[in-house]
C-alpha cells in the first residue's frame, strides 16, 4: 500500500518534470532556430521540422469535419445573428490588412514598414526566441483544436 | 515624418487589435480570436489552410530574415 501511495504521489511530480523538460527542449530548439543564418537549409529545416511533427502527431488534420458548403451556410446564419459583434473584428482585421497592403506597395521601405519588415528587423536574439515560441504555440493551437 | 506617421498608424491598429481581444476575453458578446479561429478550424480544408498559413508565416519571419 505504501509503495502504491508513493507511486500515486509521485505521478504529479513526474508530470511536472515532463512539462519542465518539454519547456526546456522548446526553448533550446527556439534558441538554436533563431540563431541560424537566413536562406540556409538549416533555417528552412528549423521551420519544417515542427511542421512535420505537428502533421504526423495531430489527429485533427486527418479527421473530417463539415463540408465547406454546409459550414459556410451555418456561419452565414451565425454571422447575421451576431453581425454587430463580428463586424468589429472584421473592421479591425480589415484595417490592418489594408494598411499592410498600402505600405507593401509604397516605397521606400524605411518610410513604409510592413509587419514583416518590422518583425524581420528585430535582431535581439531573446526577442526572436519569444516570437519563435509564440509561433510554435500558434501551430500547436491550430493543430490541436 | 512619413515613417513616424506610418508607425503611429501601426501602433493604433495594434492597440485596437489588443483592446478588442481584451474586451472579448472579459466576457462581452464579442467573440475572442480563439473563438474565431475555432470556427475556421471546423472544416478540414480550413485546418489545412490555417496550417499552411502558419508554416508560411514561420518561413517568412524566421527563414527570410534570420539573424545574420
Amino acid at each position: 500500500v505504501d509503495a502504491e501511495g508513493a507511486a500515486t504521489r509521485s505521478a504529479p511530480g513526474r508530470h511536472r518534470a515532463l512539462i519542465l523538460a518539454g519547456a526546456v527542449a522548446v526553448a533550446g530548439y527556439a534558441w538554436w532556430a533563431t540563431g541560424l543564418r537566413p536562406f540556409t537549409l538549416g533555417s528552412l529545416a528549423a521551420i519544417l521540422l515542427p511542421g512535420v511533427a505537428l502533421v504526423t502527431t495531430s489527429p485533427n488534420l486527418r479527421t473530417s469535419g463539415p463540408s465547406l458548403a454546409s459550414w459556410y451556410a451555418a456561419q452565414r446564419q451565425r454571422f447575421d445573428a451576431r453581425s454587430s459583434e463580428r463586424w468589429i473584428w472584421v473592421s479591425v482585421v480589415g484595417a490592418i490588412v489594408v494598411w499592410q497592403l498600402v505600405n507593401f506597395f509604397a516605397s521606400p521601405r524605411a518610410d513604409h514598414p510592413t509587419l514583416s519588415s518590422m518583425l524581420g528587423a528585430i535582431e535581439d536574439h531573446p526577442v526572436r526566441l519569444v516570437l519563435f515560441v509564440l509561433w510554435l504555440a500558434l501551430g500547436w493551437f491550430l493543430t490541436r483544436r | 515624418m512619413t515613417a513616424d506617421l506610418t508607425l503611429a498608424v501601426w501602433a493604433l491598429l495594434v492597440a485596437a487589435f489588443v483592446v478588442t481581444e481584451i474586451v472579448a476575453l472579459r466576457g462581452s458578446r464579442l467573440p475572442t480570436l480563439g473563438d474565431l479561429l475555432r470556427v475556421l478550424l471546423q472544416p478540414r480544408v480550413g485546418r489545412w489552410f490555417l496550417f499552411a498559413v502558419w508554416l508560411w508565416l514561420g518561413w517568412h519571419v524566421f527563414v527570410r530574415s534570420s539573424r545574420t
